[in-house]
């Protein structure tokens, strides 16, 4: 007998108004997994992320978090129970400083030298982000916005962390140099949700994934099956 | 999304720092001008002027806490609070209330500065609750629906707050009964000008109370919080910031500095009615705007530099002060063609330079 | 059940209050003065909030035993609160302060038995909280066959307005008399012809087939259906007759009413059509006012007759909408709103004390009645000039009515619109943004100058004090009430806000205060007005966004 997934999601439908962005989508992350979400703009992919932390509320379907049901459950208190997400386009707060958006992240803790020790972590692993502590968010370049939002979520110490598409948009550089950190977070107990277009990157990284079709997981397999997978190549590893 | 109002500044005809340098030199130069014309023609002295300086301090200093109500409410929600100057109104109610019932029990003589506290708290207590109903009833109910729709909610509130203390309490004017209140009746003199105690209250008053504001602000968890509700709420909630809890926290902030205003007002001009509100209310509105809406060191400044202008423009160009109100409308709209997101532009968050 | 038993002390709470602010408002002991099967009124609608709010918290509640339960802890609530706040007002010195509350109310309303009394109060709470309760629980009402009955659209509609009238017509007999209530129901039929013409011609009258394979003419052009026909003639018929058969006061109101509607047409392009919130609207009506008035007094020596003032006013009032618009329309849209709200102070505090021009707070007095070859044509053919005034303003109404019509449909209009729903695509697309705000506000302004400068005539004599901030807020709300960018919506915008306040006199002095509770109301229910035009006009998709700062100028 297993222990039950860290996250589990069951036959989730969620709509915009009257328009179905996932159709009944069903996904585990295990303790300790990397796990990538990959598929076309528009699949649903940042929907199924914002339906987890409870931005957008599902219609039918049910969440659990370490057997702990979500639905319901308001998106600010999502991240008490252990969510933290790097939304879409980074999203910082652009008119707060570097700490003050970092000490954001840390809003929902209380024990002072935990969070102390998170500063600390977050700044050894973007020591950019250490020597502008002091700047405000909005005129940092791109590769340190995303720095920045990703130290942020570190800063909630979560037990599970939703990335979406955190290379969106930087140089080859700094995405691997983004991937080796995800990795570092993930080997220090965080498991990982990884959306992403950049599939050979995500898969590489990733223990497991799945593929995303409008609105419905239609492939799921282990990370090295998919890169092999014909159908996975053709449609989102530009066909190498 | 996020730098939309950074690139407002930049957009801007001038830049903020040349544009308030212009400003200042050229309102100071004029002003310069018209005090020795008017001292030289023997028009009135200078202690005319200091008197009005004064005066315009105080009233500024009213209208700058009214307009951080605005400021902060917009913000947030991007919406005028049209009904706060009904919020200040029953605040004055709340305070004269118990003012009065204090002089009846004799509490008063027993202790007046404990007497003025209470006065001040019952005011900002009345004033909290009812802008903490105002957002739960009238606005929270439509976050989310187009800008228009919130608006006449609040004209409606307004109207209603209005009203329904005229019914309440009757059309009577309710006299605060300064005078008898011993260390606020009288006044200082500094040579040949004289100094109200209320006026001196106000200000001090109002000055710690903005710098606790600006900390509050600009350092406490609940400040940052507020800011990063204001900037972008689904991230906010991201981080475990309940955003419901903000507004109405920023709504009850807004509420508190609109009671403690409206009993100032109520010592200064010794007494209410259901209209109190309604003016100040506007003005201060305006004040905001001036500062650049969403703006906490603009509502300040905004706030000084219209009760400066209504007091010191009659002053310095011989305009009957019935003509005050023209002033203020008017330079509003000088500077907002020179400056179309007011004096410091806007945005709810820590100036840095 | 126990889970059931705090949530519900919140209806109780908001019930309470709601009771506690219509005993402090004064509105019990006005309405006890009026019985209904034997029972004071004022109290019966106290009850019926208690009611309510055992019905509100059953209703949330799950299972029978629940609802009862709920029931009886929000009626407790509601009734302990009242209770306790009536036991205060006996405090000495409360109830002078609340000129509103008689002493003997408050001993009605503990039943006479003081501190004994408000256990009884709260305990009848309870009661009442408890039938709601059980009312909460009985089966849904069988309405299957009523909506059966009424499945095609027209007859339902038809049957609502019917049943409307029925019900308006006894309430309006019942509370004031049988000329009110004629005058109610003539009121209303007239409303409801009008809606009921827009409705069923909204409906499709022919097979959507049909209508494609039919020759479509020009872009605005609209089809002429029989039953729109129909409704037009039967409102042209009763526009006409009406005047006639009805008083003095008839005629004062629908007068006042109808220079609304003109107001509410004009701010409908400003607000409705171009987005752009005018809060000192009032202005421009006060200038065709005073215009009128200057030009047409004997006092200031000018006495132009009326039709050669009347256009002369609407063009003051244009010119300076345009004079106002030029430096303002560049600036953003809450801006707008305070330095529009700012103008409307401004000119009336002008019009108070440039003295010589204006008469200051005296007024201009004898300002011209429209006249006809040399002969006041109101003593020639009618019985009393408000008549002839009625005709003048419903002639106004069905010119304006049919030029921002057009205007909507035209080149211009589609301007506006695209201009409202995004301003910056506007300008991507080659739309002279400021120019267009220009000619809205300028077209705004001549509707209200044509509107105060019939308004000076009939009132004869124009004070400072008939153009404060509240006609702005007035005119503006009808607008939003009747649903904005809709010609019609504005009508009934203008008969909800204007007339019924005026024909409920009685209420008089709570009007005010149940307009403003009424405003909210409908901003949380239904904000998008009673006739909303086809399109969500309100604002552009921008400002949908409560994330999105506003739109930038
Ligand atoms: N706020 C929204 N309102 C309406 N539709 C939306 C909204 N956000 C996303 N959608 C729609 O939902 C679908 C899924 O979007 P999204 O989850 O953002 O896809 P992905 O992240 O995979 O690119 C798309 O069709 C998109 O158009
Ligand atoms: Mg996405």
């Amino acid at each position: 007998m297993t222990a039950p997934p860290l996250l589990e999601v069951r036959d989730l439908h969620t709509y915009y108004d009257n328009i179905a962005a996932l159709r009944g989508v069903s996904l585990t992350v295990s303790e300790g997994e990397i796990v990538a979400l990959i598929g076309a703009n528009g699949a649903g992919k940042s929907t199924l992320l914002k339906s987890i932390t409870g931005l957008t509320p599902p219609r039918q379907g049910e969440i659990f978090m370490e057997g702990r049901r979500l639905n319901g459950v308001p998106a600010h208190a999502v991240v008490r129970l252990g969510v933290a997400m790097v939304p879409e386009g980074r999203q910082i707060f652009g008119r707060l400083s570097v700490y003050e958006n970092l000490e954001m992240g840390a809003f929902t803790r209380t024990d002072t030298d935990a969070v102390q020790r998170s500063f600390d972590r977050v700044f050894e692993l973007f020591p950019r982000l250490a020597e502008r502590r002091e700047q405000i968010g909005g005129t940092l370049s791109g590769g340190e916005q995303q720095m920045l939002a990703i130290g942020r979520a570190i800063m909630a110490a979560p037990r599970l962390l939703l990335l979406d598409e955190p290379s969106m948009g930087l140089a080859p550089i700094l995405v691997q140099q983004i991937f080796r950190t995800i990795r570092e977070i993930n080997r220090e107990g965080a498991s990982i949700l990884l959306v992403e277009q950049n599939a050979n990157a995500a898969l590489s990284l990733a223990n497991r994934g799945y593929v995303l079709r409008v609105g419905q997981i239609v492939i799921e397999d282990a990370a090295e099956a998919l890169k092999e997978n014909k159908q996975v190549k053709e449609a989102y590893l530009g066909g190498h | 999304m996020a730098t939309t109002s950074t690139t407002v500044g930049r957009s801007a005809a001038f830049s903020k720092r040349a544009f308030l340098t212009i400003l200042g030199v050229l309102i100071g130069a004029v002003l310069a001008f018209r005090l020795g014309q008017t001292i030289y023609d023997q028009v009135w002295g200078p202690e005319v002027w200091i008197r009005n300086l004064i005066n315009g301090l105080a009233l500024g200093a009213v209208y700058a806490l009214i307009a951080l109500g605005y400021t902060l409410v917009y913000g947030i929600l991007f919406m005028i609070n049209f009904a706060h100057g009904e919020v200040l109104m029953l605040g004055a109610m709340a305070g004269f209330f118990v003012l009065d019932a204090s002089i009846n029990s004799g509490f008063l003589d027993y202790n007046t500065l404990l007497t003025i506290v209470i006065v001040f708290i019952a005011g900002m207590s009345v004033a909290v609750v009812v802008g903490v109903l105002l957002e739960r009833i009238a606005y929270r109910p439509l976050r989310g629906a187009p800008r228009l729709v919130p608006l006449i909610s609040a004209i409606g509130a307004s109207i209603f707050l209005q009203n329904a203390a005229l019914q309440a309490f009757g059309a009577n004017v309710k006299i605060y009964p300064t005078p008898q209140i011993t260390g606020l009746s009288g006044g200082q003199r500094f040579g040949d000008v004289f100094v109200a105690n209320t006026s001196i209250m106000i200000m001090v008053l109002a000055i710690i109370t903005m710098v606790a504001l600006v900390l509050l602000v600009n350092r406490s968890r609940f400040g940052k919080a507020m800011r990063a509700v204001a900037e972008d709420k689904p991230t906010a909630q991201l981080m475990g910031i309940d955003v419901n809890r903000i507004i109405l926290l920023t709504f009850a902030l807004g509420s508190l500095l609109a009671g403690m205003a409206g009993v100032m007002l109520g010592f200064h001009n010794r007494q209410v009615t259901h209209m109190v509100g309604f003016m100040p209310g506007l003005k201060a509105f305006t004040a905001a705007v001036l500062g650049g809406i969403g703006n906490v060191p603009g509502a300040m400044l905004g706030g000084f530099f219209l009760g400066l202008a209504e007091s010191l423009g009659p002053t310095a160009f011989q305009i009957p002060s019935a003509y005050k109100d023209v002033i203020a409308f008017g330079l509003l709209v000088l500077i907002l063609i020179f400056r179309p997101t007011g004096l410091m532009g806007e945005r709810l968050s820590r100036e840095r330079a | 059940m126990r889970a059931a038993l705090l949530p519900a002390t919140r209806p109780g709470l908001v019930g309470g209050g709601a009771a506690i602010a219509i005993v402090v408002l004064g509105m019990v002991t006005a309405l006890n003065e009026r019985e209904l099967a034997g029972l004071p009124v004022g109290n019966l609608l106290v009850g019926l909030i208690v009611l309510a709010v055992g019905y509100r918290a059953a209703r949330d509640a799950v299972g029978a035993g629940s609802r009862l339960v709920a029931g009886l802890v929000a009626g407790l609530t509601a009734g302990a609160f009242l209770a306790l706040f009536m036991l205060f007002t006996r405090v000495p010195g409360v109830s002078e302060k609340l000129v509103q509350t008689e002493p003997e109310d408050t001993d009605a309303i503990l039943f006479g038995m003081g501190a004994g009394g408000a256990a009884l109060l709260a305990v009848f709470g309870a009661g009442l909280g408890v039938l709601g309760g059980v009312l909460a629980s009985l089966p849904a009402l069988p309405t299957g066959w009523l909506r059966a009955v009424a499945g095609s659209g027209r007859l339902r509609l038809i049957l609502v307005a019917l049943l409307s009238l029925l019900i308006v017509g006894l309430a309006l007999a019942f509370l004031f008399g049988l000329v009110v209530a004629v005058v109610g129901v003539i009121v209303l039929a007239g409303l409801e012809l009008a809606l009921l013409g827009g409705a069923l011609a909204s409906l499709p009258p022919l097979p959507a087939r049909l209508r494609q394979v039919l020759p479509k003419s020009g872009a605005g052009r609209r089809r002429l259906d029989p039953v729109a026909l129909l409704t037009l003639l039967i409102m042209a018929v009763v526009l006409i007759v009406v005047p006639m058969a009805f008083g003095q006061y008839f005629n004062h109101v629908s007068t006042t009413v109808g220079i609304f509607v003109l107001m509410g047409l004009g701010l409908n392009v400003v607000v409705g059509y171009a987005g752009l919130l005018d809060l000192g609207y009032v202005a421009f009506f006060a200038i065709g006012a005073y215009a009128m008035a200057i030009l047409s007094s004997p006092e200031q020596g000018i006495e132009v007759n009326f039709w050669l003032a009347l256009p002369i006013a609407m063009a003051v009032s244009g010119i300076s909408g345009t004079l106002l618009g030029i430096p303002v329309l560049r600036m953003r849209g809450d801006y707008l709103a305070i330095v529009t709200l700012g103008f409307g102070e401004i000119i009336r505090i002008f019009s108070q004390n440039l003295t010589d021009l204006t008469g200051g707070p005296q007024g201009v007095r004898d300002i011209a009645r429209p006249e006809l070859a040399e002969q006041e044509f109101t003593t020639l053919l009618f019985a009393n000039p408000q008549q002839f005034y009625f005709y003048l303003i419903a002639t106004g109404v069905v010119l304006v009515a049919i030029i921002s019509a057009h205007l909507l449909s035209s080149r211009i209009g589609r301007a506006w619109v695209a201009m409202r729903e995004d301003e910056d695509v506007a300008r991507a697309i080659g739309i002279r943004v400021v120019r267009y705000k220009l000619l809205a506000f300028t077209i705004g302004a001549v509707f209200a100058g044509l509107g105060g400068a019939i308004f000076a005539s009939r009132q004869n004599s124009i004070f400072p004090n008939d153009f404060t901030l509240i006609v702005s807020i007035n005119v503006l709300c009808l607008v939003i009430i009747g649903g904005m960018g809709s010609v019609r919506g504005v009508v009934v915008g203008s008969v909800a806000l204007i007339a019924l306040p005026e024909i409920l006199r009685e209420l008089a002095e709570f009007r005010l205060v149940t307009f403003g509770a009424l405003l909210v109301f409908m901003m949380i229910v239904r904000p998008q007005g009673l006739l909303p035009a086809g399109r969500s006009l309100v604002s552009g998709p921008a400002s949908l966004d409560i994330a999105a700062p506003p739109a930038e100028a």
